[in-house]
């Protein structure tokens, strides 16, 4: 017996003294104000020092396509704004990171996301700040100049045309691109054990939580703000992005004015209210995010179960909620 | 089994539950934390499990004044100079992994728990 209690203390004093010596895990979390949105990184590891280094060259890495991809301002002279000004002045030899970005546009599947909406946009953009719808006629004109995607790329000289008029707007793509390089940045870190990229609902995850549990994304009720419609369980090394006309508009007579255009009509889509696609590329995440929110429900869901990797949660006006069938096992809804 | 052993038993078990309790105290899945942030500074840290009444917080931003609100149940914003009005539009946030961004204005709210548990990883909206 007294083996039996001899046994029980060692047992427990292991156990006390690991809970004492055991490898502390830190989080370190940074939030910045990048491309209109709030940008967080929260990066897990064991020496909190080189987590503040880490997690700072990931905002790096975002910051730099940011940047190039910004059409309101200017901030270097071979980005996004000083091409849109190039219009129909012939090619323009732009930033590498844009140009790769680009690159990446073109070999994206559906033209349905016309990526040179820019004076539709731009439109919207100008009528929100005066809480006014644009006249058809107006509308009709904007949409006229866009260009269903016609920019042409020169590989050898690193340079876009854009014909005259039109202007390129990389909304539909271009946080979840920056998500994919800031997670690129992050992964090469070996201080960096796991973590979460957040850039206003372009998610991006980076290794196993500490304590071996699925990381829990929970998504937002589109109607009921402080109400969730569910939690999605995502693995490491995937990506989610979310559209909705429920934070970016504003109401004229009671109709609603989003920021998710219908490249065919000039207005805002009308088929979903809020889109949420999964997928292994935060860029492709994005693109799908906003193609299925453009695109009637049926159509939607037929390209979610083509497109190969990629499942999306997709709400339509009247609150039916589809759930692609990947998502069934690690989609909780909420009760 | 002698007396004593019985009693030795019962104090290893009793310092295993100390120890276990002193690991796991912060653990508080219910507790929500408001942190206020204004232009990438932490203004102010609020326990919500402590706030008794609704309450108003005026911060000082680059076009006036941005007016939130909280309660014990979350925070919102109530009204702000910005042109959109976005930070508005979010609503009332209630649960720990939940933001309210103010960007015109640079004021962020963070709704988080305390503990290491939090219900959400991220929210996504």
């Amino acid at each position: 017996m007294r083996k039996l209690v001899l046994f029980v203390i060692t047992i427990s004093s292991l156990l006390i003294t690991g809970c004492f010596f055991q490898q502390k895990t830190y989080n370190y979390k940074d939030t910045r104000f990048l491309m209109d949105t709030i940008v967080e990184i929260t990066v897990y590891g064991e020496d909190e020092a080189k987590l503040r280094s880490g997690s700072t060259e990931g905002f790096v890495a975002f910051k730099g396509i940011a940047d190039v991809t910004d059409n309101y301002e200017q901030h270097q002279d071979n980005d996004l704004f000083a091409l849109n000004k190039q219009a129909g002045k012939g090619p323009f030899v732009v930033d590498k990171k844009l140009f790769t970005l680009l690159t990446a546009t073109k070999k994206l599947p559906y033209g349905k996301i016309d990526l040179t909406l820019g004076p539709v946009i731009n439109l919207w953009h100008e009528n929100s700040k005066t809480t006014t719808v644009p006249s058809k006629e107006a509308v009709k004109a904007a949409l006229a100049k866009c260009g269903d995607n016609s920019y042409t790329l020169d590989e050898a000289a690193g340079s876009v045309t854009l014909p005259a008029h039109t202007a390129m707007d990389l909304g539909a793509v271009a946080k979840g691109y920056a998500v994919d390089r800031a997670y690129d940045a992050l992964k090469k870190d070996p201080a960096i054990k796991a973590a979460l990229i957040n850039a206003g609902g372009n998610i991006k995850i980076l290794g196993k939580k500490q304590d071996g549990k699925p990381w829990r994304i929970g998504i937002q009720d589109p109607r009921h703000k402080d109400k969730m419609i569910g939690t999605l369980e995502i693995a490491p090394g995937m990506s989610l992005a979310t559209s909705g006309d429920y934070q970016r508009y504003y109401e004229v007579n009671g109709v609603r004015y989003h920021h998710i255009i219908d490249p065919d009509t000039g207005y805002p889509a009308r088929n979903a209210i809020s889109t949420t696609a999964v997928h292994a590329s935060a860029f492709l995440a994005d693109y799908y995010s906003t193609l299925l929110f453009i695109l009637p429900t049926k159509e939607a869901e037929k390209i979610v179960e083509s497109t190969e990797g990629l499942e999306a949660i997709i709400i339509n006006p009247e609150g039916q909620i589809y759930v692609s069938p990947g998502l069934k096992n690690i989609f909780k809804a909420e009760k | 089994m002698r007396k004593t052993d019985y009693l030795l038993l019962v104090v290893i078990c009793l310092v295993a539950l100390a120890g276990y309790l002193f690991f796991h105290s912060t653990d508080n899945k219910t507790a929500k934390l408001l942190i206020i942030q204004h232009d990438n500074k932490v203004i102010e840290r609020v326990d919500l499990e402590k706030v008794t009444a609704e309450t108003r917080l005026d911060v000082p931003v680059q076009d006036g004044t941005l007016t939130l609100m909280y309660d014990k149940k979350g925070a919102w914003v109530e009204s702000s100079p910005c042109p959109e009005k976005l930070c508005i539009h979010q609503g009332k946030i209630t649960r720990a992994g939940q933001t309210i961004a103010c960007l015109p204005e640079k004021v962020l709210l963070t709704l988080t728990t305390p503990g290491k548990e939090a219900e959400f990883d991220a929210i996504i909206r």
